[in-house]
């Protein structure tokens, strides 16, 4: 059965998600010093998504230890700069003396640090290294790396065709963050680095008006006004460049089949009720799925996932079933579809 | 100074070749479903055999589809002589030591440039902590800023990782606050191209284009982007000029008009590489709008 990761950013989390049934939780810690203010998505430095100090991951290695749970510590931004090497090998010592069980890994100079200190602990691939294909998993894998996250934007085929090909273990991502964009070349920075007072305004905006989608807080799922570069006229009013997928509870079985080894929920800012939910979620339809041994029948897939649903409330149907936001569904599905009157898309793509 | 004109199309290959520029690139550097079929590539390093112009083909980050197609057409470079091949996977990258004919270089997708961002401005703005001495936040922050303009790149272990994969040279991109630091990749060895107009902000498999415009596979796309591309306007978002939002196929970009200061401060670093993208965005499609942007940067750094 594929191991469940579970996000956490606080020890009360970690006691949730470990309650719940994840096989194994991921965390940031902030990096100390004085390039703790430079974060690129969630890091390394300071923010909500990280835990605060080197003891609370040392509390929660302790507790997950005592319960069997392995913590992986994500020291994982698509990034490295000379001026950064000090407070980064400091960073990963510390990691690693607080009790981390593998280190997930997102850039080659940090990899080269990790190697230089001596870290005997596994290594995981992020999918920072944007892994889409056997020959990066085999190039990573020959760098030391004994499991590789995969890029979110793959279909569930070229997924089952990578882990079959592949020495080492594949983790997919299967609840949250399943972004507009490639992670590692999106550069709209917005989780709590970047927003600035505009775009603080704009989701504030989206959020008072109780836009369905303000769940989702990034400038890729903004209405954006849509001109024609040839004659310069305004065509429509569109989030056009949302694509933003959360939701994988319909293609769980598929990926089980497909080999995976391990599922990872994002959610590493999350609430600790929000971890603890889908990581229960998860659990109970893995275990479900598994202990069907061979592949369950459609109605009573459909029948357990709804009973789940009813858990899950009205904000994820609306966001996720309604608008189809599921990984895995079709590259060029269109989420925003429901969002906007049809008529406009159909003058627009007339134009 | 040297010049590179570059596009995905034929018909606009057949333009480069005939300007004045000293290299020509063709492939896609972007999207999966673009990359040219192998008589296309055998066609474009023909034509630019031809004209006795350096011939570099482009890859994009691949699927195992895409890889495939990929090799087959590595398999014809590898038999024309050494030619410079843009990596932007570590698939690709990975199989590059099958052929040994062929130099690879890093493309833009494999750096990673954190002042690609067009909010980074504002980001500053939020870095200065008001718990701290307001000296030792100024210095704080002015070391934090000085980070934010590097690459990837800018750590001597990574520069030697991916030589020892043979890498010799780097695409980057016009961001006048990064010159400074390109310096060292000159020192490390690698030969610098740098795009003078767009910039890479966001990068999709789920093409925003296609998705848009009703396209239904990526298989069967109809490839609008070949000749379509839409301004983005955000209020308050997309307001300057710096932050104006182009989207082109599967990819958002900056555009970014290169200055005489700017070009100079790049060329004292010493880089001397610079690439021109033929596409709807930059509006530059034909061999005179080429030779008239070459004439114009050559004639005002007096080069």
């Amino acid at each position: 059965m594929p191991l469940l990761l579970s996000p956490i950013n606080s020890f009360e989390g970690a006691v949730k998600v470990i309650d719940a049934g994840a096989d194994e939780i991921y965390c940031g810690v902030a990096m100390q010093g004085e390039h703790r203010h430079f974060t690129l998505f969630r890091g390394p430095g300071a923010s909500p998504a990280q835990l605060p100090t080197y003891d609370e991951l040392e509390r929660i290695t302790e507790y997950a230890h005592r319960h069997n749970v392995k913590v992986i510590p994500v020291i994982n931004e698509p990034f490295m700069s000379e001026a950064l090497e000090k407070e980064v090998k400091n960073h990963i010592c510390s990691c690693v003396e607080k009790g981390a069980d593998a280190l997930i890994i997102g850039d080659l100079g940090v990899l080269s640090i990790v190697k230089d200190v001596g870290v005997e602990a596994p290594l995981y691939a992020s999918t920072y290294f944007v892994s889409m294909n056997c020959e990066a998993v085999d190039f990573l894998r020959k760098l030391g790396f004994s499991r590789v996250i995969l890029e979110r934007h793959l279909t569930i085929h070229e997924i089952s065709e990578i882990v079959s090909r592949s020495k080492v273990d594949i983790e997919v991502f299967c609840h949250w963050g399943g972004c507009s964009n490639i992670n590692a070349n999106c550069y709209f920075y917005h989780h709590n680095a970047i927003p600035g007072f505009a775009m603080k305004r704009a989701l504030k905006k989206a959020f008072d008006e109780k836009d369905p989608r303000s769940m989702v807080f990034s400038p890729c799922t903004l209405f954006y006004g849509v001109y024609d570069v040839s004659n310069g006229k305004k065509m429509c009013d569109v989030p056009i460049l949302d694509a933003f997928t959360g939701c994988s509870l319909c293609h769980l079985q598929a990926l089980i089949h497909a080999g995976v080894s391990g599922l990872k929920i994002v959610g590493r800012y999350k609430t600790a009720k929000d971890q603890e939910t889908w990581t229960r979620i998860y659990r109970e339809l893995l275990d479900f799925i598994w202990h069907g041994r061979s592949r369950i029948r459609h109605k009573k897939m459909r029948e357990k996932i709804n009973s789940l649903k009813n858990e899950l409330g009205r904000t994820h149907i609306e966001i996720y079933c309604k608008q189809k936001r599921c990984f895995f569904s079709p590259l060029f599905n269109v989420p925003y579809e429901s969002l906007i009157p049809s008529w406009e898309l159909k003058k627009a793509r007339r134009s | 100074m040297s010049f590179s004109a570059q596009t995905d199309n034929l018909r606009m290959f057949s333009e480069a070749v005939s300007s004045k520029c000293e290299k020509v690139r063709f492939g896609s550097e972007f999207c999966e479903w673009k990359i040219p079929s192998l008589p296309e590539v055998e066609k474009a390093h023909a034509l630019a055999k031809d004209r006795g112009k350096v011939f570099t083909y482009i890859t994009p980050r691949v699927s195992d589809e895409g890889l495939k197609k990929i090799r087959a057409q590595l398999d014809f470079l590898n038999g024309a002589g050494k030619i410079a091949i843009v990596v932007n996977d570590l698939g690709t990258l990975n199989i590059m030591g099958d052929y040994p004919e062929l130099s690879p270089y890093l493309g833009r997708q494999l750096v990673h440039m954190p002042a690609r961002c067009p909010w980074l401005k504002m980001r500053f703005g939020d870095l200065t902590s008001f718990r701290l001495k307001a000296l030792k936040a100024m210095i704080e922050k002015r070391h934090v800023e000085d980070i934010y303009s590097q690459t990837s790149l800018n750590y001597s272990p990574t520069i030697r990782l991916f030589q020892s994969y043979g890498i010799q040279g780097v695409d980057l991109d016009w961001i006048p606050r990064c010159f400074p630091y390109s310096n060292f990749l000159v020192k490390a060895g690698l030969n610098l191209f740098v795009h003078l107009h767009l910039i890479p902000v966001a990068l999709t498999r789920k093409c925003h284009t296609a998705r848009f415009l009703g396209e239904k596979t990526p298989e069967n796309c109809s490839k609008p982007c070949d000749s379509r591309a839409f301004l983005l306007k955000h209020r308050g978002l997309t307001d300057e000029a710096e932050r104006k939002l182009f989207l082109q196929g599967n990819v958002v970009f900056r555009l970014v008009q290169p200055s005489r200061t700017d070009t100079e401060k790049l060329l004292r670093s010493g880089v001397t590489n610079f690439v021109i993208t033929m596409n709807p965005v930059t509006k530059i499609s034909s061999r005179e709008e080429i030779d008239k942007l070459i004439v114009h940067l050559k004639q005002e750094t007096d080069q």
